[in-house]
């Protein structure tokens, strides 16, 4: 991929991955998943309300609820052939919803887990593998705790090159 | 996939042989400089005849050789490779809202496709046997068709030669079916008489079928000119005499006609009889009237639902729209509703 194709191409992995993942999407909204087959329910109705393809601002949210922000940057050009892309997921809970009934960690520590099982390692996004570069915790705002991952891999910068 | 299977891959797309790699080549060449060629016409779409005929997908062709005679007009035509043609399919042009059959296409090398396509003088109306109202442009003459000037006959008085695409609606025709072949309002009805001809021009999947028509002077009460139709029964008058409703229902509530990329939705076939209650012994048959090349994927899980999904990758298919229908095969009812692909986000 080139001329920033890859973007919206990374964006439509990770939001289909995401979307295809019971464990994550329990901990994001219980009513879209089916608890005896395991597996999520309509979970792609999700999109723009709790799983957002940007850097969604919080503050307009009342209720309690979690969510994941995506955002995809190009932090580095190395050459005409290849760039950087870092992937950044983040995690996100309000306060009030932290704690879980059931596996171990937090909830955004639990969302970390399956972000991170998804996605570090893989290698259809960009060419080489995809290596989680940073995992921290912190804060959005003042009831917003969230987790903040960053995955880093190489594409092709000329189109010369693309695929 | 590692690096050694990218670099397989890599080097597959690029063209396992030198003459594979020439041909990908060439058809990268065309579909860069397609556009910026005088002949590009961007106002070309497939049309989809038959039942609530409409637009379908768009296509990127160069037009051509332009040619018009005492009973045609013709065009040449030459699409990108993926945007396969069959002798058969109909084209509608936006700019001037004409109709176009094709009649001629080669596969130029696995490059591009060329052919001919003649405009449509006439859209011809005519029902199943379930009442459904069926609408196909074709071409219709006094002459007899052939691609051979030298073998062009002039029909005698009261007769017309009628060319349309070959499909599973069409090739129901018969002998002594009566259609309106006249723009007048009060038109004349014609009989179809002779042979129907499905095998001169049986060419690729498609082809086209050929009859003769004759003036039918004799009065038939249930003749509709105000609908274009000759014999008009009623829809839903099925052979059977059972009346059923068909409806096609998204498992999803909060659906709104949209397909996103990627996901799969489940429809499901709502069969009622006249007072809602549901009807026993039914079995109902899913279709769509394109699958974009087999980016859209249909399954039939034969107990009354069916899955669709459209390729995640296949973000050229975003906006384009596609016509579910399903058919109850006991009562011979039917419903279509229309889905329009979208974006995943």
């Amino acid at each position: 991929m080139a001329f920033s194709n890859e973007i919206a191409e990374y964006k439509n992995i990770i939001i289909s991955n995401i979307c295809d993942n019971y464990e994550l999407i329990r901990l994001i909204d219980e009513k879209y998943v089916d608890n005896t087959t395991q597996a999520p329910v309509n979970s792609y109705e999700l999109i723009h309300k709790k799983i957002f393809p940007y850097y969604y601002n919080p503050s307009a949210i009342t209720e309690a609820i979690s969510f994941i922000i995506i955002k995809i940057d190009t932090p580095k050009v190395e050459s005409k052939l290849i760039k950087d892309m870092s992937i950044t997921i983040t995690v996100v809970s309000n306060q009030d919803i932290m704690e879980v009934d059931y596996g171990t960690g937090t909830r955004i520590d639990q969302m970390g887990v399956c972000i991170d099982k998804l996605f570090n390692g893989r290698d259809d996004l960009g060419f080489g593998y995809l290596e989680l570069a940073s995992n921290y915790e912190s804060s959005l705002d003042t009831v917003h705790r969230c987790r903040e991952m960053k995955f880093k891999v190489n594409e092709f910068n000329d189109i010369r090159s693309s695929l | 996939m590692n690096g050694f299977e990218k670099m397989k891959l890599r080097t597959s797309i690029s063209g396992n042989s030198i003459r594979n790699e020439k041909i990908l080549d060439s058809r990268y060449a065309l579909s860069q400089d397609n556009e910026n060629d005088p002949s590009y016409c961007n106002t070309f779409f497939r049309w989809i005849a038959g039942e609530e005929s409409h637009v379908g997908e768009q296509i990127h062709p160069r037009i051509y050789g332009r040619k018009a005679s005492s009973d045609r007009i013709e065009q040449k035509i030459q699409t990108l490779y993926e945007e396969i043609t069959n002798i058969g399919d109909l084209f509608f042009d936006e700019k001037d809202g004409s109709y176009w059959i094709c009649t001629e296409i080669f596969n130029m090398n696995e490059i591009s496709w060329n052919g001919k396509l003649i405009k449509c003088n006439y859209t011809l109306t005519f029902q199943n046997s379930t009442g459904t109202i069926l609408s196909y442009p074709c071409i219709t003459s006094d002459k007899t068709f052939s691609e051979d000037e030298n073998t062009i006959i002039t029909l005698g008085a009261n007769k017309k030669s009628v060319l349309l695409p070959f499909d599973d609606n069409t090739k129901l025709l018969e002998v002594g079916n009566r259609m309106y072949v006249d723009k007048r309002d009060n038109p004349t009805p014609y009989q179809i008489i002779g042979d129907i001809d499905t095998t001169t021009y049986n060419y690729g999947d498609k082809g086209l079928i050929y009859f003769i028509m004759q003036q039918d002077t004799s009065n038939h009460p249930n003749d509709r000119p105000d609908l274009g139709i000759c014999g008009y029964i009623e829809p839903n008058s099925s052979n059977t005499g059972n009346t059923v409703n068909v409806n096609i229902i998204c498992s999803s509530s909060s659906f709104n006609n949209k397909i996103k990329l990627g996901v799969t939705y489940n429809f499901i076939a709502s069969i009622t009889d006249v007072d809602g209650n549901p009807v026993a012994s039914v079995d109902p048959e899913f279709s769509m009237d394109t699958n974009y090349s087999g980016l859209l994927v249909l399954t039939d899980n034969n107990n009354g639902t069916c899955n669709i999904k459209v390729n995640s990758s296949a973000s050229s298919l975003v906006s384009k729209q596609v016509v579910l229908t399903c058919i109850e095969n006991v009562s011979g009812q039917s419903a279509s509703t229309t889905l329009t692909i979208a974006a995943l986000y």
